[in-house]
């Protein structure tokens, strides 16, 4: 009996353990509709590791900035023609969809730091919207960040000149609250695309 | 009657000199930021003609150099390559649209403002130049 009483008091103790360090199941991942194309989710959702950038107004932006609410984020550069100003054009159709919520955080990160300064990417982003916020830093602080989402991105041409191209995974990117990816959306984009995709999440993680 | 035919004849001629062989649809251009680089113009192209029609080479007098471009995906990675010409057999279409293909408008020489209209030059093999007006908007 003596030998039975501790057994049971490290079963309890462990058990306490249990549920205080392992983390609870993850919740079944949102079933996307067919007709919703090129949208993916994260299950379990994707941790960034620690990352320090700087916005277009010169203030660090780092993990602590995407905490507190959801984040749409595409990287690109702001010298592409099609692509970026497309997709960014798309962001603020669906900034202004009567059914998006209000505290939804829209960022560009730049991979082209280079060609992109402080300024280049502040007429760049509140051309679009003035909410809109652009960011970039070191190439190292950049692939950090990226390399978890999967973002892939290359120059071509010369880069010693100011007339090389950005060839880069072009997705819209979903940061729940918590700081971590939970779902993208590949390009080409549409407002109802990401509109749609966003709200699914949305309502399902939150 | 003669003079007619030949009335006739000379205005039926003198329309085909005039017709420009490519119809033109919805030409515009994405506005930018003030200090942007590159733009990108848009706009459906018919061969009306019953010949094939070659575009060999673009330009505007606004930009340093205009390139036709093709946005392509592959498994969501962007690249961008360049249309060294653009063939159109008889009665095809061609769209160029965003995030597919496009005219790549390079280095302006003057603000690109709303309203705008860029003319873009089409040199086309074995005719005359075709110059297309792309509206700028957002």
């Amino acid at each position: 009996m003596k030998k039975i009483i501790p057994i049971i008091f490290v079963a309890i103790g462990l058990a306490i353990l249990a549920t205080t360090f392992i983390p609870p199941a993850e919740p079944p991942e949102p079933a996307i509709p067919e007709d919703l194309k090129g949208v993916f989710i994260d299950s379990p959702a994707v941790r960034l590791p620690d990352f320090e950038l700087v916005d277009h107004n010169n203030r660090i932006f780092n993990n602590a900035s995407l905490k507190g609410q959801w984040s749409l984020v595409f990287f690109g550069f702001t010298n592409c023609p099609d692509v970026c100003p497309t997709s960014m054009t798309e962001l603020n159709k669906v900034s202004a969809m009567p059914d998006t919520p209000e505290d939804t955080q829209y960022v560009f990160i730049s991979v082209d730091p280079k060609r992109d300064s402080s300024e280049k990417l502040k007429e760049f982003v509140t051309f679009f919207n003035d909410k809109f916020i652009g960011v970039s830093g070191q190439k190292s602080e950049i692939d950090k960040f990226k390399e978890p989402l999967g973002v892939i991105y290359g120059f071509e041409g010369d880069t010693t000149s100011e007339d090389y191209v950005v060839t880069h995974f072009a997705a819209i990117y979903l940061i729940a609250p918590d700081g971590k990816q939970r779902a993208y959306a590949l390009a080409p984009h549409s407002a109802i695309q990401i509109s749609r995709a966003y709200q699914l999440v949305r309502k399902h993680y939150d | 009657m003669i003079k007619v035919w030949i009335l006739l004849a000379w205005l039926g001629f003198s329309t085909t000199l005039l017709a420009e062989p490519l119809e033109v649809t919805n030409p515009w251009v994405r506005e930018a930021p003030p200090s942007a680089n590159n733009l990108a113009g848009y706009v459906e192209l018919t061969n009306t003609s019953d010949e094939a029609i070659t575009v060999e080479a673009v330009s505007s007098p606004l930009f340093s150099s205009v390139e036709l471009h093709v946005t392509s995906f592959e498994d969501g990675m962007m690249r961008m390559t360049e249309l060294k010409q653009l063939h159109l057999a008889p009665n095809e279409s061609i769209k160029f649209e965003p995030a597919g293909k496009h005219f790549m408008l390079i280095k302006p020489n003057r603000a690109i403002t709303s309203g705008l209209e860029i003319p873009i030059i089409l040199q086309i093999k074995n005719a005359a130049p075709q110059t297309v007006h792309f509206k700028v908007r957002k």
